[in-house]
């Protein structure tokens, strides 16, 4: 595991790019993703639940956290702690009104929100004690030490880029929110569409692109939802017809193993 | 003595020595709590740890960096290059690496080739740079990626 990792060889012309993550539960996903979706950087989600303890985290690519003293809560105080293979870094509003805490690795970063003051000393040794993180260059895992204390739900992995948004989730997680009806067969899976929540000015902005739909692609193991963004994110508009997209969709694939 | 007197009493000795023992697995807990280090589940951190000897700061020296690396990596060249321009004499500079055979040789920085103390100090990722203090503990991890501005992260401050 060094820094001098590749995304591997880059696939023919019009083929969809294939590479695989790891989810935050440590299940691997292989995925195939068309070009015309663009280079995606990727993201992911999970939840906690246990007796004592809800928490979401945020897992990203390294760095993102800079963001926090900068941007979210400027002025934050700072505490660094080092860990075995990552650091645990502790950003505390100067009115104490809002704290995160992120879990800094060589690869990715996990962040979660305290939406208070930080935990003192004892609070953050029984949270970080409650936890795993583990990063590759992959993808970082997080993981319960004890699945007696805490469960894991909500895993998604999220690939964002200029041109898309993509969250694939495992498909048992994702059926309660699939549709009764029957959708579109594609070699993957299953095709919908459903409606964006978008306000009436970018709604007008949208409406008859391929800018206007969700799509949701549920396979065996995965279900992706994808967003192509448009003019609605300040963007241009990608020039593609119905077809051209379903034609994309087509390629596009996820494997939840594990 | 009668026989009551002497059962309330053998059964007031039970119940003074589970008093004194429950104190006593109470105050252990609570000592135990104390002294935990904040860590996350698993292995325990490499700052705040002495380094292996090999590695150490020789006597007169203030300063360790040492630099754990791959041979396989293109990122670990480039650190190995950079550690080997901090001339200081009371820095000692050490690169811990899988295979020597694969590094260029730079007069004044050591390549080491320390199967324990490189997995001592492994921590999953390479490159990554400990600076050891005087006495030989780490004080500071930094895992090294193409952004680092790398003079600066071995930039040694003068004596305080």
């Amino acid at each position: 595991m060094t820094a001098a990792t590749t995304g591997g060889v880059a696939p023919p012309a019009g083929a969809p790019h294939r590479m695989t993550r790891i989810a935050p539960s440590g299940a691997r996903v292989d995925l195939a993703v068309p070009e015309v979706f663009g280079p995606l950087r990727w993201y992911a989600s999970t939840r906690f639940t246990g007796p004592r303890t809800a928490r979401q985290f945020f897992l990203a690519p390294r760095g993102e956290h800079r963001a926090i003293p900068k941007h979210v809560l400027p002025g934050a105080r700072e505490r660094w702690v080092a860990l075995r293979g990552a650091d645990a870094v502790v950003f505390e509003a100067v009115d104490r009104s809002d704290a995160a805490l992120v879990l800094v690795g060589p690869h990715h970063e996990a962040t979660t929100w305290f939406g208070g003051p930080a935990p003192a000393d004892g609070g953050l040794a029984a949270l970080l004690e409650a936890f795993r993180f583990t990063d590759a260059p992959g993808g970082a895992t997080l993981v319960p030490a004890s699945d007696l204390l805490l469960r894991q739900a909500g895993v998604s992995l999220i690939g964002r880029g200029d041109r898309a948004t993509l969250v694939a989730r495992r498909a048992v997680d994702a059926l309660p929110m699939l549709p009764d009806w029957a959708g579109l067969r594609l070699p993957a899976g299953e095709l919908w569409r459903a409606d964006r929540l978008l306000d009436a000015g970018a709604g007008a902005l949208v409406a008859g692109t391929v800018h206007e739909w969700r799509y949701v692609l549920a396979g065996e193991s995965a279900a992706i939802d994808l967003v192509l963004h448009g003019p609605e994110s300040g963007r241009p508009p990608l020039q593609l017809t119905d077809d051209q997209v379903l034609g994309a969709l087509a390629a596009l694939d996820a494997r939840w193993v594990g | 003595m009668s026989v009551q007197l002497a059962v309330a009493l053998l059964a007031l000795l039970v119940a003074l020595f589970a008093l004194v023992a429950l104190v006593a697995v109470y105050a252990r807990v609570r000592a135990l709590e104390a002294a935990r280090e904040i860590g996350l589940s698993g292995y325990a951190a490499v700052v705040g740890r002495a380094a292996p000897p090999s590695v150490r700061p020789r006597p007169g020296q203030r300063i360790g960096l040492v630099a754990v690396l791959d041979a396989d990596c293109a990122l670990c060249h480039a650190v190995w290059d950079a550690l080997a321009e901090v001339t200081d004499t009371a820095v000692r500079v050490v690169a811990l690496v899988d295979r020597s055979d694969a590094f260029a040789a730079h007069p004044g920085a050591e390549l080491i080739t320390d199967p324990v103390a490189r997995a001592e100090l492994f921590e999953g990722f390479a490159p990554t740079v400990l600076r050891l203090d005087a006495a030989g503990t780490v004080v500071e991890r930094s895992f090294v990626d193409a952004d680092v501005d790398l003079p600066a992260l071995f930039r040694v401050g003068s004596p305080a």
